[in-house]
């Protein structure tokens, strides 16, 4: 084997291996014959004119040319498939798949769950189990056919029962809105109305593994090697476990030698046009995902995990981190602040101004703050009301009002003061099971931007990159064998800070010339008091933007 | 079946098959523009047949522009001015790693930290375990006259905190070096301590100690670390 200049992996532009490699050697050898027409040295033109676009030499190079740009077309497909995130559906699935993590080891869809309102006779039951699929358990079917199981036995009480159900199905199709009715189909008792409702929205179906998500989790398997069911191995096994998994937290020992605490997040779903998002609930496991983990992972019926181990299979309890951002864009133009002198603008002494009553069915909202309207106006209504909108903490975007006018009690004071707020119409508000909500009093408000959108995603994509806590402080015994893995310094911190000012600024691009974290309501999340509980992870919450 | 030898199409061999391919009459002579044209052609025909390398990269230890994509895999920041050799020997090395957690396998990273490292074997006879997983979830309430168990009565807690604890459980490692504890040794300790917490099962504690003496720890159920002042 030569050395590692002459094993270099090359390419070459179109035209080099022609014009570069054939005919530049042509043309030197050229240079130091005889023409046998002259009995003279070729001169410059004859050898330019010998070489030049459309000579016989030329098409004869440049066929060589395209020859060797089919196979560097080859050798390029092949470099692609070394790493796993630019293989091909086959070599990932055939080569890097099999190698790493086993034959057939892309993961299927995974069901959703969710909690449905069952109508009938009061004393009925309405059969259920935990065990997924089970005969014996109350079964129903939704409006395309797909079916879903009681996981808990409930009695109807006052003409209503509340259970909770998974899906027999799955995929994304299983997460079913508020309201879906469902039929009931096998195992209900007489005296149980025939249909039921959808009373929380669903949750944790997810479609098959993506190319993504598969050759992320086989660099996972390169990158931290799971061996003896250390922690990596505890990772590997939570997410094989369900196609749902984000990632698995792990805190050895937690409960001291001869226990884990498996703490997992759920994936965030693509988001659908039409459908709203997620929030910052998102990653919270649902109950389906939950139960297909712990099925998993705890001993004696798991598959992978030895009889005699203790596991404690948790989700991540969410503690919103509620901010102020000052964000220097243009005012009075799309792409910046709406209006030119946009208000509320910041205040020191009120950060975050929110709703302190909401009256009028709704449309008629007051604020407060400390800051003028533009030109100490008394009233401003109609084209030159200003542009506001509420930040709706649900499912983490701003919703626009249509306001008619905003009144000032005392114009032009710098004191605190109730501002009312009238409305046109009722702004798009969804509660956590994505039903449409009135504002509520300490909904924040912020001056418009149509940019709200974007600065909602940059920030949520940044929440999104924090992992959960740790279980037990740094003073505790068990710190050192507990703290948390994969290791927050490496991947999925647990601290939120300055870092999203990055995705803000990158989500903005040119638009905003500069933003700034004023403050934050939380760092870094709590350690529980009950280590079943499972750990704290911040998420996004209420916020309010601001001119810088 | 054999894999063929991977035969790189050098000037020399795109000459001679070019040669070759045409009768002895057409060939033309040594310093004919014929000949001329063939070697030119043999030369890219060289150069535009280099494919053959991507193969190469293939493997961290023949890879050559590729060492910054495995370096990226595997999440490892080499020194930059190491040479492509032994660059590719430490890819290598980690691409094919394997780890496990036998005794063996502990004792031997653990010397390769400190060769005077010792695991510490507990006697049946002294060892500790609890009954089986009875207080994990349990909403228990130590001043309920219904509990039972030991009174791990810890403010706010409603679960055990040693629902499965066993000395079985528990890996001793013990760093058997002369004399008061040196920052080497406290290196030492902390380089143990961050193997065994990657290589040992999740539910596997682990003790990192120097020298002899007894220990007082914070665990009630640690009882057996009392003694003659030499571990057992």
């Amino acid at each position: 084997m030569g050395s590692p200049d002459e094993r270099a992996f090359v390419v070459f532009q179109r035209g080099y291996v022609r014009d570069n490699i054939i005919l530049a050697v042509f043309r030197n050898k050229l240079r130091l014959m005889v023409n046998p027409g002259t009995g003279l040295l070729f001169t410059e033109d004859e050898v330019l004119r010998a070489t030049a676009p459309g000579t016989r030499f030329y098409i004869e190079a440049d066929s060589i040319d395209l020859f060797g740009q089919a196979t560097q077309q080859r050798a390029l497909f092949f470099a692609a498939q070394i790493d796993p995130r630019t293989a091909n559906k086959q070599f990932l699935e055939d080569f890097h798949g099999s190698l790493w993590l086993g034959a057939d080891s892309r993961l299927p869809s995974s069901s959703s769950s969710g909690s449905v309102l069952a109508t009938g006779v009061d004393a009925t039951i309405v059969p259920g189990s935990s065990t997924v699929p089970d005969p014996a358990a109350a079964t129903a079917t939704d409006p395309n056919g797909l079916r879903y199981q009681a996981t808990e036995t409930v009695v109807i009480a006052n003409g209503q029962a509340l259970l909770s159900m998974i899906s027999l199905d799955t995929g994304f199709v299983t997460r079913l809105p508020v309201g879906t009715e469902l039929r009931w189909s096998t195992n209900t008792n007489p005296g149980t109305d025939p249909t039921a409702s959808v009373a929380s929205a669903f949750d944790g179906g997810f479609d098959a593994e993506t190319d993504e998500e598969y050759a992320n989790r086989i660099v996972q398997r390169i990158r931290n090697r799971p061996a003896s069911g250390n922690a990596v191995h505890f990772q590997a096994w939570a997410q094989e476990s369900s196609s749902a998994v984000e990632q698995a937290f792990i805190y050895a020992c937690a409960l001291n030698a001869g226990t884990t605490v498996v703490s997992v997040t759920e994936k965030r779903a693509v988001q659908v046009t039409g459908l709203p998002p997620e929030g910052p609930s998102a990653r919270i496991p649902s109950l389906a995902t939950l139960n297909t983990v712990a099925a998993y992972l705890t001993p004696p019926a798991s598959p992978v995990v030895p009889e005699r181990v203790l596991v404690v299979v948790t989700g991540v309890v969410a503690q919103p981190a509620t901010m102020v951002m000052r964000i220097s864009m243009a005012t009075g133009r799309s792409g910046g602040w709406a209006d030119p002198e946009p208000w509320p603008p910041f205040s020191a002494s009120i950060p975050d101004p929110g709703l302190t009553v909401v009256a009028g069915g709704g449309l008629t909202l007051s604020v407060i703050t400390d800051q003028s309207l533009p030109g100490d106006a008394a009233v401003l209504s109609g084209t030159v009301a200003p542009q506001l909108m509420l930040f709706n903490p649900e499912i983490s975007r701003w919703a626009k009002l249509t306001v008619t006018s905003v009144t000032d009690p005392t114009p032009g004071a710098s004191t605190p003061r109730t501002f009312v707020v009238v409305l046109t119409s009722l702004p798009d508000l969804l509660d956590a099971n994505f039903v449409t909500r009135l504002p509520l009093v300490g909904d924040k408000l912020s001056p418009y931007t149509d940019r709200a959108d974007i600065i909602a995603e940059s920030s949520e994509a940044y929440f999104d990159t924090l992992g959960p806590g740790e279980m037990v402080l740094s003073n505790d015994v068990r710190y050192s064998r507990t703290a948390r893995r994969p290791i927050p310094a490496v991947q999925y911190p647990y601290r939120a800070g300055q870092g999203i000012l990055r995705y803000l600024l990158s989500g903005l691009g040119g638009t905003a010339a500069d933003a700034q974290l004023t403050s934050i309501s939380r760092n870094e999340p709590d350690v529980p008091t009950n280590i079943v509980d499972g750990p704290n992870m911040i998420t996004f919450g209420a916020t309010n933007i601001f001119p810088l | 079946m054999p894999t063929p030898p991977n035969i790189e199409m050098t000037p020399e061999l795109a000459y001679e098959a070019l040669f070759q391919a045409v009768g002895d009459g057409l060939r033309g002579g040594p310093d004919s523009v014929v000949e001329a044209w063939r070697a030119s052609r043999a030369e890219g025909l060289s150069v535009a047949t280099v494919d053959g390398r991507a193969v190469l990269q293939a493997w961290p230890d023949r890879a050559t522009d590729f060492l910054p994509v495995y370096e990226e895999l595997l999440g490892v920041a080499l020194d930059p001015s190491l040479s492509v050799e032994d660059r590719q020997a430490a890819l290598a090395v980690l691409y094919t790693q394997a780890i496990d957690a036998v005794l063996g396998s502990i004792v031997l990273q653990l010397q390769m930290i400190d060769p005077l490292f010792v695991v510490v074997g507990m006697p049946y006879e002294q060892s500790v375990t609890t009954e089986i997983g009875v207080r994990a979830f349990s909403d228990w309430d130590p001043l309920d006259p219904a509990a039972s168990g030991p009174a791990f009565d810890l403010p706010g807690r409603t679960v055990s905190l040693v629902p499965n604890y066993s000395t079985d459980f528990i890996v001793y490692a013990w760093l058997n070096t002369p004399g008061p504890l040196t920052s080497t040794d406290q290196r030492s300790l902390n380089l143990a301590a961050d193997q065994l917490n990657s290589m040992l099962p999740a539910w596997v504690d682990f003790r990192v100690f120097k020298s002899a003496g007894f220990i007082l720890d914070l665990d009630l159920l640690d009882v057996t670390m009392f003694g003659d002042g030499v571990l057992p």
